[in-house]
């Protein structure tokens, strides 16, 4: 996981780097500063929603606290509480896959994978409920919220489902990256842990950018 | 190197077959393919334009109906924007130099670079089927909330093909910026890197940080047309203007990506004809990034009159001031490299030549709209419009041919004739500025801009632009013809027919698939024009 | 497996779910302005835990570092210049909403055009319950315009901000000579007048009347 100074050669594997490469030192710097370039592209990517979200919140605060309000804080805590546990399982199978723990990191994967899983599940009940209560205004659907605040929590819930739908599916191809991953893992495919490595590090980002969707959308409300 | 190059492997008689070029990773087959597909939309863009020109010829509206002309100028903008200028120069002559320019076998991701080609094919295919299936009238910037509420077009087809464009943007900058930092060949220190790499390097930081937003916020306009999540929508109470804040930080920008990889092409051309070693190598670097930085920072200058607020537009209009002191560097150092040298006008040199004279007017004016009391004057005029085009049309375009020009007998191994390219450079000025100067003086007079009709009193001026403009369409032919003729009538080039000294010129022509025979050891600085001469050059093979 | 790093990312995650807790805590007191401040703060000392241990970033090499730190730069970057627009404009985005309001947004019929007012027209319907000289919102906008706007758009001193419908409709229901005689004669932070001597009651009761419209409040009750 952790940028070393030398990547020990496991015995008997013939380890060659990819043909553009010198070594697999420089191939294994290229991966990691890749990944991270990308990463840096996805927090842009979700900055400019964040950014959105911010002016608008700062415009209508009252609005959007009423609407915050109505968003079910319970299972909100324990997605985010899921989200921040299945980094650790992440970690832990990135921990295992230097020394060769072969069981472990199969295990360790297929709970983060898990996880993921069940998020995407309590994700899915709480948009149902909100459908339900005609809170998505979405294809045209009706939107009931009382006046005085209708227009700005149309806003509000049209930010939670760009925000919280966005995050969905980058966790769902999360979820897709860890099972290909777990798939090679129990083929037994050798040096894997440029690849974990780099899935997890994938996998962290998905979980830090809900550590501030959690607070924008369900926090904004006063709950004492 | 070796005499029998016509019967020597190379990346490009290895294998005839398409699928060969299809699946290729090598990242000289791909800036082939870019060629190709940026050339078709370059003349599919340059379509539009001639159209465009051919109705403001009268001031009535006679050639095309409102409603088609507001299709063709958003087409002419979106082909040209995304499909034409940001790929240009960075998918083309930098995917073939940069691995060569830095002594790599390859780029850090060779199958990450046919992905984003494919990338950018499907995004071209969405932005070709919004044209068939009737365009978009919102102009190639979108602006809410007619994009997203009233707009009858095509618009969720242009929006998707730009975002996946955009994709295939993000993963070539991010390939530059990996390829640059763990690629380098030995020796060759940061302060050795040609400038057309740095020039590639600062555009890849561009593309990789400022295109994201420009994906979510065109997402949004998707968004709001399909799901109805209305965003910008003002009757919940959403701003337009931050929609104008959002695209501007990414399109402003963009402007850069267009135009750094040029200053780059034109800093090799410049040096090598003049025989002289570039004039304020650091200085030169130190301005790409410094523009890359500043280029950020000056996106609120669109929205002067946006409903903005105005301490913000001040704040915007220094900072657009800020980046003329960079841009200002790199012209004199252009000057001062020329000062002196035993300058020789080969078709790559009058190209750049062209380009820092277009590009210092096009910069220049960019200042004059900078200040916001003028730009209240002339916004949304002809003025912007010959703006914009001095910096796009004669900078970047004019580089882009000076470039292809200068590298085309190491991508092919030919030579193409001198003459025809010289002739051609030069109608390119020429209907360039006849077709661009006039439009000056319009906007000063107070032409706004994407009307079809005009008054009277403004036809002179039109019609010399659209005089200008045929002029400019064969200059633009002319190279297709010749480069095309040369590919089986000319002349072989050798490894270095320019007797230049970067890396790139120390491989045979055209280079093995593997760029190098042997690995190359830099000891010298990649502008050593004019130095006594070693026995060991830049590479040692 | 190190059975030290195990522990390590342990409690980590033990840190994280504690942070969740503090932050999840903090929503049910009532800081006012620090609420935001104080979730926003928790979530990025999370998010830096998150980069420092398990992405590594603690002994990763040079440029990657360089790489995080630029996405987060540049997303300040972004939200900071923003924000040099949104704080510093006198008519708020909140004044956008005026365009669909009823009575301001194509109204089918009735459209009473009104040339001294800047939009050319005024509103369709006046509320019905008001005092005697009932407020005329178009002229009131001239004088919102030059004076009240110095405060209501941006809600200086706890001033209520022009198109906040809760806020205005809160007042409102004190009645419309309630409010004048408050704007008139000075109340709270608001100077009689808004430290105009020259206007008079008829001025602010009509900037009064827009306002309201602003904050699409149709017919305030006495």
């Amino acid at each position: 996981m952790a940028y070393r100074n030398a990547i020990p050669t496991p015995p008997g594997a013939e380890a060659k780097p990819a043909p553009q490469f010198d070594s697999l030192r420089q191939q294994y710097e290229a991966d990691t500063l890749g990944m991270w370039i990308f990463l840096a592209s996805e927090i842009l990517f979700f900055g400019g929603l964040f950014m959105a979200y911010v002016i608008y919140r700062a415009a209508y605060p009252e609005a959007f606290e009423a609407a915050s309000g109505r968003l079910d804080l319970l299972l909100g805590g324990i997605n985010t509480a899921i989200l921040l546990t299945s980094s650790l399982t992440m970690t832990l199978a990135d921990d295992a896959v230097l020394p060769r723990n072969r069981k472990a990191l199969i295990g360790w994967l297929a709970v983060t994978a898990l996880l993921g899983t069940v998020f995407l599940v309590i994700k899915g009940v709480e948009y149902s409920v909100e459908f339900a209560a005609h809170l998505a205004p979405i294809f045209g659907r009706p939107f009931d919220f009382p006046e005085p605040h209708t227009e700005q929590a149309r806003l509000f819930f049209s930010f939670y489902f760009a925000l919280t739908g966005l995050h969905a599916l980058h966790l769902f191809i999360g979820i897709v990256v860890v099972l290909i991953m777990l798939a090679l893992a129990i083929r037994g495919v050798p040096r894997l842990e440029a690849k974990v490595t780099i899935a997890g590090l994938y996998w962290h980002l998905v979980d830090l950018i809900w550590v501030f969707v959690f607070p924008l959308l369900y926090l904004a409300a006063h709950h004492g | 190197m070796t005499a029998d190059i016509s019967v020597r492997k190379n990346y490009l008689n290895r294998d005839y077959s398409i699928a060969s070029w299809l699946t290729t990773i090598d990242h000289k087959r791909i800036a082939w393919l870019y060629l190709v597909s940026i050339t078709a939309f370059f003349f599919f863009g340059g379509a539009a334009a001639t159209l465009i020109r051919l109705e403001l010829a009268t001031p009535a509206g006679d050639v095309v109906e409102t409603e088609t002309y507001n299709r063709l100028f958003s087409l002419h903008g979106i082909v040209m924007v995304w499909f034409f200028l940001v790929p240009s120069i960075p998918a083309t002559l930098g995917n073939f130099l940069i691995p060569l320019m830095i002594g790599a076998r390859d780029v850090a991701f060779p199958r990450l670079n046919l992905l984003s080609w494919y990338l950018y094919v499907i995004g071209g295919t969405f932005t070709l089927a919004m044209a068939i299936a009737g365009g978009v009238d919102t102009g190639w910037t979108f602006y809410t909330p007619y994009s997203s509420l009233f707009a009858n077009g095509q618009v969720v087809l242009a929006v998707v093909g730009v975002i996946v464009a955009g994709f295939s943007s993000i993963l070539t900058g991010l390939n530059f910026i990996v390829t640059v930092h763990n690629m380098r060949a030995p020796g060759l220190h940061w302060t050795r890197l040609p400038l057309f790499v740095w020039a590639n390097y600062a555009t890849a930081i561009i593309m990789v940080l400022a295109t994201p937003v420009l994906a979510i916020t065109l997402l949004l306009i998707a968004l709001e047309r399909i799901f109805g999540i209305g965003i910008f929508d003002p009757k919940v109470g959403g701003d337009p203007v931050l929609f104008q804040h959002l695209f501007w930080f990414y399109s402003h920008p963009a402007v850069y990506i267009m135009i750094l990889p040029g200053m780059g092409v034109v800093s090799e051309i410049i040096t090598c004809f003049a025989r002289k070693r570039i004039f304020g190598y650091d200085g030169m670097a130190f301005a790409l990034l410094a523009i890359a930085l500043i280029g950020f920072l000056v996106w609120g200058h669109h929205l002067f009159v946006a409903g903005e607020s105005v301490y913000a537009g001040v704040i915007f209009s220094l900072l657009s001031f800020m980046v003329a002191v960079p841009s200002g560097i790199k012209v004199f150092n252009w000057a001062a490299t020329l000062y002196k040298g035993s300058v020789s006008f080969e078709t790559p040199m009058l190209y750049a030549l062209g380009f820092v004279g277009l590009f210092t007017v096009g910069g220049l004016t960019g200042i004059t709209v900078a200040a916001t009391a003028v730009d209240v004057h002339v916004h949304d005029t002809y003025f912007v419009i010959a703006h914009f085009h001095y910096i796009m049309v004669g900078g970047m375009v004019m580089a882009y041919f000076g470039g292809l020009h200068f590298w085309w007998p190491k991508m092919t191994g030919r030579i193409y004739p001198d003459r025809w390219g010289r002739i051609a450079a030069i109608t390119i000025f020429v209907g360039f500025n006849l077709t661009f100067f006039p439009q000056f003086v319009l906007g000063y007079l107070g032409m706004p801009r994407r009307y079809h009709t005009y008054p009277d009193e403004f036809q002179l001026l039109n019609v010399l632009s659209s005089a200008g403009a045929p002029v400019l369409a064969i200059g633009y032919l002319l190279p297709l013809v010749y480069l095309l003729y040369s590919l089986k009538w000319g002349p072989v080039a050798g490894p270095n027919p320019w007797d230049a000294k970067g890396l790139e010129w120390q491989t045979p022509s055209p280079p093995p698939e593997h760029n190098f025979d042997r690995l190359p050891v830099v000891t010298q600085e990649p502008y050593a024009y004019g130095l006594p001469k070693r026995d060991s050059d830049a590479a040692r093979s | 497996m190190d059975e030290r790093t195990r522990r390590n990312h342990l409690l980590v995650w033990l840190l994280l779910l504690g942070l969740l807790g503090l932050n999840i805590a903090s929503s049910f007191l009532d800081l006012g302005i620090f609420n935001p401040i104080l979730t926003t703060a928790v979530a990025a000392l999370q998010a830096f835990i998150i980069v420092t241990f398990f992405m590594s970033m603690r002994s990763a090499a040079p440029v990657p570092r360089i790489a995080a730190a630029a996405g987060f730069f540049w997303l300040l970057l972004m939200i900071g210049l923003t924000l040099t627009d949104y704080q510093t404009r006198f008519e708020d985005i909140a004044l956008g909403r005026l365009a669909s309001k009823p009575g301001w947004e194509a109204p089918a019929a009735g459209r009473v055009p009104n040339p001294l007012s800047e939009s050319g027209y005024s509103p369709v319907s006046r509320p019905p319950t008001l005092a005697a000289a009932a407020p005329d919102a178009a002229s009131g906008e001239r004088v919102y315009a030059s004076v009240c706007i110095l405060c209501h758009a941006r809600g200086v001193g706890g001033a209520p901000r022009t198109g906040d419908k809760a806020a205005w409709l809160k007042r409102s229901e004190q009645g419309v000579d309630t409010l004048v005689d408050h704007a008139v004669n000075g109340y709270k932070g608001m100077p009689p007048k808004g430290g105009h001597p020259e206007l008079s009651e008829q001025d602010v009761r009509n900037a009064i009347g827009y306002m309201l419209y602003a904050a699409g409040i149709q017919s305030p009750r006495r």
